[in-house]
């Protein structure tokens, strides 16, 4: 890419961050007004500063009280007015970057399973939480400074020209000198620099957050003095990226900025001299032109630190839009339909395979499930069980072939009604760390403490949850890690159950349960769902044996179906299975 | 932040004393050119331009910008130092930290939220050090800003000195005021910080959940709830409380110049001041407050470090609860016997069902099951073994030794573990594997999974075990995450083998060739089983039943049976009328 069609690109992306951010037109119109005042201010106290010296300091008081006033109260108005300028615009930058968050978390949740799987936990939160908070800085500073800058200038300029015009004019060549430093960084470097130490710090998110969580294999294998080696070497990474970044470009544009310190005295000094000795400048002149060099030149050291930070920022919004760019799940429908109670599931010659494990899951898959019916899917672990779920709810996408709801393809569905209408138990159910009530009725709004404790007698989980020390209110830890497994699964089908879903898949939602319990929850399950299509997927086939249909999965086909003792007689594949559970127990 | 803390953070400084000579160095040199430029300033206005003579005006002129680029100069060089121990410091307390973090226990990880400690390990300490730095070098840079203006003042006119001097204090004593309000602020947003960023993690991670129940508009709208309440009970007081302190000495100033001019008025009046001298004065009052502004930054950053800070400290002096033997063993198959003793364990917060007096003896090679209705307390017995905790009483020895008084490396060496849930990495298949044998060579991999038979699988796939299993191995079915495990625990290779539920979610087919190598495996192994399915105990020599925390039964399998008991009604439950009679 050439370097301008580069450059176009990067202030594109920031013009996308910027709008995200939403800064609004009226907090600039504030900005300017006050920065119109301090304009004003600093103007009346340089004057001030220059009928002290050129005049009171000889007449005295009463005459010096004007100007002394005048010298010491504008700067104070001035710096009181950008003190509010700052609070509003660091208000405003916190606002942008918790937009910023809520757009990039918002894209994630409706990003296309496969595209989100790939990706640890840490990655996905650094998108999040450690770009916008820089590109905020940039909304902020565009809005405060950029303006208090611009104002400073200003008046810096007028009061310049009020007092000798030749000695504003030279000075004014400062600026393209200034300039010329400045453009000395090379923002491409700065910004690559910046992209890798953003990536090594979400590498230190995901490897910490990995670490934490999954603790106990580590240590069960003591491999602590290895994890700790990676991390040493990580975190050295980020000290690397952090300097380099710090660096990259800096030290010529600093030698230009700190000349640029420099020339500001020579000229003010050099050539105020002269004017001096041709009688067309005071000792008072000179005193309020340094005076203002040196507010100027503060204002100006702070807006000139936010120029380092541009190659962070550019990376920042490419990070954005990369994120913003990927594809979220398709949802073309925009119509609500409903769909019978209880509906037919139909899956006619399905094929799917995972894109990122390559394998094909399902070859041509069909099967019928008429409404209301109770069905169970059996298989071998691997065989593409679970993955008729995460077709079902149009988790993915299967390649070919068709899957109806009553009739209708699952595609004519808005995802919203398909999967309120789909509700499905998981055997490694996800839960916050929260407490079992907000955990069973997340997203539901106000749930009846009925309806709620009814789900969960059905699930058999009820009494349980009540022997805890809080009852419904008792936290649950992170992922649920306080219950047992059992516990969770029974808590995720009376989650499931509250929503009360037209087709219940219970994915394997019972593995972990003593079988008493899940004799129990399939009996109470079954009592509850007398509209309901179920499909049950499980390998232990004593969960299904009742079951009005079942279905034998081999190699992503149906090899096999019928009722529990006809597939017996058959002496197939479901035989085969059935004994191998079975021999050497009794 | 207490005393204690305090130290441990000048520890971090005294570790690489040597990163802030530069630092120093620069600062020192800088301000004494600072120094120089108000004296420049009065020469040039009172002695070389009245006089005329262009060389030393040349040279003043000369001096006066030189001074400025030098000091300008040497601010940055005390920046770039300043920079450098920023991350080096940054470096240290996050290398210990996460040694800290990797010899916690089970309390500390039930007490602890992930996303919590990857914040402080973060977010916080990305704070702490950049403002330490701020306090030390800019501290001290402004240190002697104030004092370089100061001795040009004395120079000049040691009244005017005098007046600059009184207003020193009151500026000092206005941040005092305004402290505990910037403390809470900055307490308020750490605290917030870590819940947002807690939460992030676990709906990002549940996202799948979250869109199985289309729940991602709620899910958005709490975090506008917890950014809201972030940002109006931490950030913006923080903005508003650093900025109004920040600025705090421009009141001093407005009332330090109004004090200095007036007297520069009665100076000039009486003779004893040029108007050189004021306009000296105007560039030294400037320095000055603003040096002033500056240091006495360091109680607004002193509070941004102390908030974060306050939430690092006290994991660097976090000791494990479960405290590390010191006692060296080696088992072999002939010793490796488990022994429960009177073993009662309660959770601190009563969250799962206590372990009440149990006591088992388990010979080397034995094979036994323990078996019990969910959440009777199974699975905490093989917490007890590991030391994720220790028991409240009595004791577990292995092989005689009271495992209290062995290394954690020796015991869980030689305690493997296939636990309930088994966690992947966001790696290839052959990192998963050698987390548990890290020199562990491609044959030893496709051995142990061709154990655990998994490895026809893994073989099929285009990239082999180079395979990248996706966040926690979501890319695995159940069954295969199991069977990761499965074979971790054949390349560990140790005596004694916890299995608990290990083959819960595994098919028939499945389990019956991992329990075909599970029982090769087991001549040469103690084995203590935990499961509900009666199946994959049927070899077991032993069965131990467990409610409510306590062994109810124990027995051979025919003989809980007879007993009619306990396990009997599981095992009618599981294999049906029809299973009983056969």
């Amino acid at each position: 890419m050439s370097r301008l069609a580069s450059e176009r690109a990067v202030v594109a992306d920031l013009v996308a961050a910027m709008r995200l951010g939403r800064p609004s037109a009226r907090t600039l119109a504030e900005t300017t007004a006050i920065g119109g005042l301090v304009i004003a201010l600093t103007i009346a106290g340089s004057l001030g500063v220059r009928e002290l010296i050129d005049r009171s300091v000889h007449e005295g008081f009463p005459a010096a009280w004007t100007p002394l006033l005048m010298a010491a109260f504008a700067p104070l108005a001035a710096t009181a007015l950008m003190t509010v300028m700052e609070i509003r615009a660091q208000r405003a930058t916190l606002r942008s970057a918790a937009r910023m968050t809520e757009t990039t978390f918002r894209h994630l949740q409706h990003v296309r399973m496969v595209d989100i799987d790939p990706m640890s936990t840490g990655e996905r939160a650094a998108r999040v939480l450690d770009g916008p908070e820089e590109l905020a800085y940039f909304i902020g500073w565009g809005m405060g400074r950029l303006g208090m800058t611009i104002a400073t200038a200003i008046a810096a300029f007028a009061v310049g020209f009020a007092l000798n015009w030749r000695l504003t004019l030279l000075a004014l060549a400062v600026i393209p000198a200034y300039y010329f430093f400045t453009s000395r960084f090379d923002y491409g470097l700065r910004r690559l620099a910046a992209e890798r130490r953003l990536a090594s710090g979400a590498d230190v998110s995901a490897f910490l957050h990995e670490h934490l969580s999954g603790i106990r294999l580590f240590q069960q294998h003591r491999h602590e003095p290895l994890s700790q080696g990676r991390f040493d070497a990580l975190s050295a990474r980020v000290r690397t990226d952090r300097l380099r970044e710090f660096m990259a470009g800096r030290v010529a544009a600093d030698f230009g900025i700190a000349l640029s310190w420099g020339v500001g005295p020579l000229i003010v000094f050099g050539y105020g001299s002269f004017e001096f000795t041709q009688g067309r400048l005071s000792t008072g002149d000179i005193g309020a032109l340094m005076s203002l060099v040196l507010s100027g030149l503060r204002v100006a050291q702070a807006s000139e630190m936010r120029w380092f930070d541009a190659g962070a920022i550019f990376a920042a919004a490419r990070r954005l839009k990369d994120t913003l760019a990927m594809p979220v799940e398709d949802d073309p429908i925009t119509e609500a339909l409903a769909v019978a109670r209880p509906p037919s599931v139909e899956f006619d010659d399905v094929e799917f395979t995972h894109r990122t494990m390559h394998a094909p899951v399902l070859r041509g898959l069909s099967m019928l499930v008429e409404p209301g019916k109770v069905v169970a899917l059996v298989g071998a672990s691997g065989c593409g069980k679970s993955t008729t779920a995460e077709l079902l709810t149009r988790l993915f996408q299967a390649d070919a072939g068709d899957m109806r709801l009553d009739d209708r393809r699952l595609m004519e569905l808005r995802l919203l009604d398909l999967r309120r209408t789909v509700g499905l138990a998981a055997q490694d159910p996800f839960f916050f760390n929260a407490s079992v009530r907000s955990n069973l009725t997340f997203g539901l709004g106000d749930v009846d403490s009925a309806a709620l404790e009814r789900a969960c007698r059905v699930a058999q989980i009820h009494d349980f949850i009540l022997s805890l020390p809080d009852g419904y209110e008792t936290g649950i830890g992170e992922r649920g890690s306080h219950l047992s497994g059992g516990e969770r699964q029974r808590l995720s089908i009376a989650r499931t159950l509250l929503r009360d879903p037209d087709v219940l898949i219970l994915g394997e939602a019972t593995s972990a349960l003593d079988s008493v319990t899940e004799r129990r929850v399939y009996e109470a399950v079954l009592a509850e769902s007398t509209d309901r299509t179920i499909l049950v997927i499980a390998h232990r086939l004593a969960t299904v044996r009742n079951a009005d249909r079942i279905f034998v999965l081999q190699d992503g086909q149906i090899v096999e179906a019928g009722m529990h003792a006809d597939l017996l007689e058959n002496n197939g594949p479901y035989r085969h299975l059935y004994e191998r559970q079975t021999v050497g127990v009794n | 932040m207490t005393h204690r803390q305090l130290l441990l953070l000048l520890g971090y400084i005294r570790r690489r004393p040597l990163i802030y000579l530069p630092g120093f160095a620069a600062s020192l040199v800088g301000v004494t050119f600072l120094a120089l430029i108000p004296l420049g300033i009065r020469h040039l206005l009172d002695e070389a331009l009245p006089a005329g003579l262009w060389l030393p005006i040349v040279l003043t002129v000369l001096g006066i910008a030189a001074a400025q680029f030098l000091h300008r100069g040497l601010v940055i060089v005390n920046r770039i130092f300043r920079e450098i121990a920023d991350v080096s410091m940054a470096h240290d307390i996050r290398r210990d930290l996460f040694a800290r973090l990797l010899s916690q226990d089970g309390y500390f990880f039930d007490r602890n939220v992930t996303g919590d400690l990857v914040e402080r390990l973060t977010g916080d300490l990305r704070q702490v050090t950049f403002a330490v730095q701020l306090l030390v070098l800019k501290g001290f840079l402004s240190t002697f800003e104030i004092i370089a203006p100061l001795v040009a003042a004395f120079v000049l006119n040691w009244r005017l000195a005098l007046v600059l001097l009184a207003f020193a204090p009151t500026l000092y004593i206005m941040k005092r005021l305004v402290a505990p309000t910037m403390h809470a602020a900055n307490a308020a947003d750490r605290a917030h910080a870590a819940r947002t960023r807690e939460y992030v993690h676990e709906a990002l991670e549940g996202a799948r959940m979250i869109r199985s129940i289309q729940a991602q508009d709620p899910a958005l709208a709490r975090l506008r709830d917890l950014n809201h309440r972030r940002l109006e009970e931490g950030s913006f007081r923080v903005a508003f409380t650093a900025a109004a302190a920040r600025n705090l000495w421009s009141f001093v100033r407005a009332f330090g110049i109004l004090a200095v001019f007036a007297i520069a008025v009665v100076e000039v009046q009486a003779g004893r001041a040029t108007p050189g001298m004021v306009a000296a004065f105007v560039q030294i009052a400037l320095t000055y407050f603003g040096g002033l502004g500056y240091s006495s930054d360091y109680l607004a950053d002193y509070e941004r470090v102390a908030a974060p800070w306050r939430r690092i400290a006290p994991l660097l002096d976090e000791q494990p609860r479960v405290a590390e033997g010191r006692e060296r063993v080696r088992l072999s198959a002939a010793d490796a016997s488990v022994q429960f003793a009177n073993v009662s364990f309660r959770y601190a917060d009563d969250r799962l069902e206590p372990i009440r007096n149990v006591s088992l003896d388990v010979q080397p090679g034995e094979f036994v099951g323990i078996v019990g209705p969910t959440g009777s307390g199974k699975t905490t017995l093989a917490d007890l073994v590991l030391r994720h905790y220790d028991a409240d009483a009595g004791g577990i020895h292995i092989a005689g030794h009271d495992i209290r008084s062995l290394l954690f490396s020796d015991l869980r060496r030689d305690v493997g573990i296939v636990p309930q849930d088994a966690v992947l990495l966001n790696a290839s298949i052959r990192e998963n594997l050698q987390v548990a044998r890290p020199e562990a060579r491609d044959a030893d991999l496709i051995a142990a999974m061709r154990h655990a038979d998994l490895h026809d699988y893994v073989a099929s796939l285009p990239d082999g075990y180079d395979t990248v299993v996706g966040d926690r191995g979501v890319r695995l079915s159940g069954g295969q995450r199991q069977r990761v495990a499965i074979a971790r625990v054949f390349l560990q290779d140790p005596p004694i083998l916890l299995l608990d539920e290990a083959t819960a979610s595994l098919d028939a087919i499945t389990e019956e060739h991992i329990q075909t190598a599970l029982a090769r495996v087991r001549a040469s192994r103690t084995v203590i089983a935990i499961a509900h399915r009666l199946a994959t105990l049927r070899d077991a020599d032993r069965i131990v039943v467990i409610d409510d925390g306590r062994v109810v039964e124990s027995g051979a399998p025919h003989q809980l049976l007879e007993r009619r008991g306990l396990y009997w009604q599981l095992h009618a439950t599981q294999f049906g009328a029809g299973a009983q009679t056969a």
